[in-house]
C-alpha cells in the first residue's frame, strides 16, 4: 500500500513543478518511487511495528548526491546523462529507516552559486516569495519542501548552501558539524569545506532526518563519530543559557531590527541572558573562503575529462562554473604560491581562532542568515554583491561548527531566516535553542 | 555586472571570466595581506593520525552503469584517446 502522503507529493509536483507555478525544484522524479514505497510498505503501514524512524517520509535529493540509478547531474549539461552507479552513505542510511527517495532536487551547477540561477536546467522559483531568487546553492532542495512537493531533502553547505535557501524560501536548513556526517556519495565542491545537511518544514522534523545520517563512516576519511541526537530532548526548552547576537549591521536594518526582536521575545519568555559577540576578522571570511574554494573545485574537477563520464567540463559549463576553474587554475600555479591559496589557509586559522574563543563564552550566536533580501531572478548585480549573500554563514563553514537557518517572520512579504549557530558537535544544543524559538510562533 | 542564469560560454567570454576571476582573486589577496604570515596554516582536524586498515567492504558499484557513464568504450574497457592527457 503506498501512502496517501506520496501520492499527494507526486500530484503537487505533476501540477506545479514544469506547469502550473513551474517551481522547477525537481529536476528527476524516482521512476521506481510508488514500487520501492510499496516494497518498504509494511513500515510505511506500520512504523510502529518496524521503528523505522522515517518510514514513509518522502524525501527529495540535490542533484550532487549519488542516488543508485537516477541521474547525479549537479544542475549541468557537462553530467545530465549520468546515472549514479551506487548510493551515497547519507542515502544508504535513509533507505535503511524506511525513507522514501522522491528523486532529485535541481541545484547551482556543481553547487556554484547562491542564487539558484546558475543550473543548465533553468532557475529554481522561489515558492515562498514569486520572482525572486530562491537562493542556493541547494535551491530545489529547499524550493521542494517549500513548495510541498515532499517532506524533507537532503541538501549541501559549503559556504551557504543549505542556510540561504532555506532562509529565502521560508524552511528550516541545517548545516551539521563538519565531519559529522559522511560525504561518501557527494561530488564534491571543495572538500575542506563540504557538508551535507537537511531542509525540512520545522526544527523536529529536521532533527529526525539528521539523526538518521549522522555518524562516523569509514568511507569518509574526515568523518567522526559524535553523540547521537536525542529526539525527545529538542522539545526541552535549555535553560540558564547565554546567547551571544552578532556584533554586525545587515545591508537592510529592517533583517536587523526582525532579528532583535525574536531575540528579546525569546529572552523574555526563556530567561536567557544576551550578550553581544564582536568577531574579528569576520570582514575577510569572503576573501578567504572563494580563494580556497575556487582552487578546490578546480582540482576536483579534473576528473570530469569526458572520459568516464559525461562531457569535459570546460566545454559544457556556465559562466560562474567557469569563472571558478579558470580563476582557481591560475591562482594555483606554483608561481602565485604563498599569495592566495596558502594565505587564504591563515587567514581560515584565524577565523577559526575567533569563534572557537567567542564560543567559549556564549552558548550560541544568533544572527541573520543573509545581510539583505533575495535580487529578482535573471537581474544583473555585481560578482562581489552575489558573493556578499554568504557573509554570515561562511566563517561557520570556515571553522566547521553547526548552523542552521530559522523562519522568523517576513519583510515586504519575503521571507527572513535566523541563523543559529553551536559550536562544533553540540548540534542538539542547537536543536534545541531553535525549537524553543520556533515554538514563540505558536 | 553580471548575469548569473545558465547560458553557453564562448571563448572570447572565457577569455573576459578570467580576467574577471583573477581581479576578483587579486582584490581578495590584498584584503587578506593584513593577516600575519607567521601564523600556521589552518589543517582539516582528525580524530586518528592514522586510518585503522579493516578488511574492507565490497561496494554495491554497478558496472552496467558504469560503463553506460563512459561516452566512449569498447566492450570491457573506457577509451581515453593517446597523448591528449
Amino acid at each position: 500500500m503506498v501512502s496517501e502522503n506520496l501520492k499527494n507529493y507526486l500530484k503537487e509536483i505533476e501540477k506545479n513543478n514544469k506547469k502550473g507555478k513551474k517551481i522547477n525544484a525537481i529536476l528527476e522524479v524516482n521512476p521506481n518511487v510508488l514500487k520501492e514505497a510499496k516494497k518498504s510498505g509494511h513500515r510505511s503501514v506500520y512504523p510502529k511495528i518496524s521503528g523505522a524512524k522515517l518510514a514513509g517520509k518522502v524525501i527529495a535529493v540535490k542533484a550532487n548526491i549519488n542516488v543508485k540509478g537516477l541521474h547525479a547531474s549537479c544542475g549541468s549539461k557537462v553530467l545530465e546523462d549520468y546515472k549514479a552507479g551506487y548510493d551515497a552513505e547519507v542515502i544508504k542510511r535513509i533507505k535503511d529507516e524506511g525513507g522514501i527517495i522522491l528523486g532529485m532536487a535541481n541545484c547551482d551547477e556543481f553547487a556554484c552559486g547562491s542564487s539558484g540561477e546558475t543550473s543548465a536546467f533553468g532557475p529554481t522559483k522561489n515558492p515562498a516569495a514569486p520572482g525572486f531568487v530562491p537562493g542556493g546553492s541547494s535551491s530545489g532542495s529547499a524550493a521542494a519542501v517549500s513548495a510541498d512537493f515532499c517532506d524533507l531533502s537532503l541538501g549541501s553547505d559549503t559556504g551557504c548552501s543549505i542556510r540561504l535557501p532555506a532562509s529565502f524560501c521560508n524552511v528550516v536548513g541545517i548545516k551539521p558539524t563538519y565531519s559529522s556526517v559522511s560525504r561518501y556519495g557527494l561530488i564534491d565542491l571543495s572538500m575542506s569545506l563540504d557538508q551535507i545537511g537537511v531542509i525540512a518544514k520545522n526544527v523536529s522534523d529536521a532533527a529526525l532526518l539528521l539523526s538518521v545520517i549522522r555518524g562516523k563512516d569509514e568511507k569518509d576519511s574526515i568523518s567522526q563519530e559524535s553523540e547521537k541526537i536525542n529526539l525527545s530532548e529538542i522539545e526541552k526548552t535549555p535553560t540558564g543559557i547565554t546567547v551571544g547576537v552578532l556584533d554586525f549591521e545587515s545591508k537592510d536594518k529592517k533583517i536587523d531590527d526582525l532579528i532583535e526582536e525574536k531575540i528579546e521575545e525569546a529572552v523574555k519568555k526563556y530567561g536567557w541572558k544576551v550578550r553581544k559577540v564582536k568577531i574579528n576578522y569576520l570582514d575577510l571570511a569572503i576573501a578567504t573562503y572563494y580563494p580556497l574554494v575556487y582552487v578546490e573545485f578546480f582540482s576536483a574537477t579534473r576528473r570530469l575529462d569526458g572520459r568516464r563520464y559525461g562531457k569535459k567540463i570546460e566545454d559544457a559549463a556556465g559562466p560562474e562554473v567557469m569563472r571558478r576553474i579558470l580563476g582557481g587554475s591560475e591562482i594555483s600555479k606554483a608561481e602565485h604560491h604563498d599569495r592566495y591559496y596558502h594565505l587564504a589557509l591563515k587567514a581560515k586559522k584565524l577565523i577559526e581562532e575567533e569563534l572557537e574563543k567567542a564560543f567559549g563564552k556564549v552558548d550560541c550566536i544568533i544572527s541573520p542568515v543573509c545581510p539583505k533580501l533575495p535580487h529578482k531572478i535573471g537581474e544583473s548585480i555585481s560578482v562581489e554583491d552575489m558573493y556578499a549573500y554568504d557573509a554570515l554563514t561562511i566563517p561557520y563553514n570556515l571553522y566547521g561548527n553547526c548552523a542552521l537557518s530559522l523562519p522568523v517572520g517576513k519583510i515586504d512579504g519575503i521571507p527572513v531566516g535566523m541563523q543559529v549557530a553551536c559550536d562544533k558537535f553540540e548540534d542538539e544544543k542547537m536543536l534545541r535553542i531553535a525549537r524553543s524559538i520556533e515554538k514563540l510562533r505558536g | 555586472m553580471a548575469d548569473f542564469l545558465w547560458h553557453k560560454v564562448s571563448e572570447k567570454e572565457k577569455k573576459e571570466i578570467k580576467k574577471q576571476a583573477k581581479s576578483i582573486m587579486d582584490s581578495f589577496s590584498k584584503k587578506l595581506s593584513r593577516v600575519d604570515m607567521k601564523i600556521s596554516e589552518s589543517l582539516i582536524e582528525r580524530d586518528e593520525g592514522e586510518r585503522e586498515e579493516k578488511e574492507g567492504e565490497c561496494l554495491d558499484l554497478d558496472r552496467k552503469i558504469m560503463f553506460e557513464n563512459a561516452p566512449n568504450k569498447n566492450k570491457d574497457f573506457i577509451i581515453g584517446e593517446k597523448k591528449s592527457w
